[in-house]
């Protein structure tokens, strides 16, 4: 439990007294969408895993130029939090990406094998056919 | 009550495009036949079928008391800990395909 976190919600809106510290914006949201998208790598082929990622990963860019132009500003909860779920986005999107490639690696290795596995049958049945293929 | 949501899930299984499709497992197949086996209290059982479930349970549970109780440590665990539970996930999915 941190004290300051109660107090800064309290204060959210105005602005900061000398010397408080401030919640980071979206951190608790880029944490929760990165540790949601594992589900999503593995429940749908990896499609809902890249996008919640990168919603994560675009909610999490402007509070990071905020970080790195005054550090001091912000609570270190907020901070973990905010890098912690960028962390998680990121390896979200490039396991969603990886199988994503990988499936349509198998679906393009699948139609030129099913295409060629028609050829014999294609020459039996038309020869004309064969001159038209680009081949 | 726990058994009408077993018996419910049973009924509702989701079946895997990827399987039907490309021929061999995803790596989240077996997600729901592990829950299940879980729920009946089989937990070597569900291990067995899919080691992933018990990690993102216990991820999920952490993200939820982080949320509402503020951890000093939250952040840092959880971030390990879905490292650890993509690993898992992954070497086990390997494996499967190995085998």
């Amino acid at each position: 439990m941190e004290t300051t976190d109660t107090g800064n919600q309290a204060t959210q809106g105005q602005r900061p007294a000398e010397g408080e510290k401030q919640m980071l914006p979206n951190s608790t949201a880029v944490l929760v969408l990165g540790i949601v998208s594992i589900v999503g790598v593995l429940c749908t082929q990896g499609i809902l895993g890249i996008v919640l990622g990168i919603i994560g990963l675009v909610l999490a860019s402007s509070p990071m130029k905020e970080l790195s132009q005054n550090p001091n500003l912000y609570t270190e909860s907020s901070i973990k939090n905010l890098k912690a779920g960028r962390i998680c986005s990121i390896i979200g999107v490039s396991l969603g990406g990886a199988f994503l490639l990988l499936v349509f690696l198998l679906i393009i290795l699948g139609l030129a094998g099913g295409f060629f596995a028609l050829l014999p049958f294609l020459e039996n049945f038309n020869v004309d056919m064969i001159t038209l293929l680009p081949l | 009550m726990r058994e009408q949501l077993i018996q419910w899930l049973e009924n509702h299984l989701q079946p895997c495009i990827y399987k039907q499709y490309v021929g061999f497992e995803c790596p989240g197949c077996g997600f729901q036949r592990s829950l299940i086996a879980l729920l009946k209290g089989n937990i070597w059982e569900s291990i067995m079928i899919y080691p992933g479930l018990i990690p993102i349970i216990l991820l999920f549970g952490i993200l939820i008391l982080h949320l509402l109780f503020h951890l000093k440590k939250g952040a840092t665990i959880l971030k390990f800990l879905f490292i650890a539970d993509i690993s898992i996930i992954l070497i086990n999915y390997i494996i499967k395909i190995i085998h």
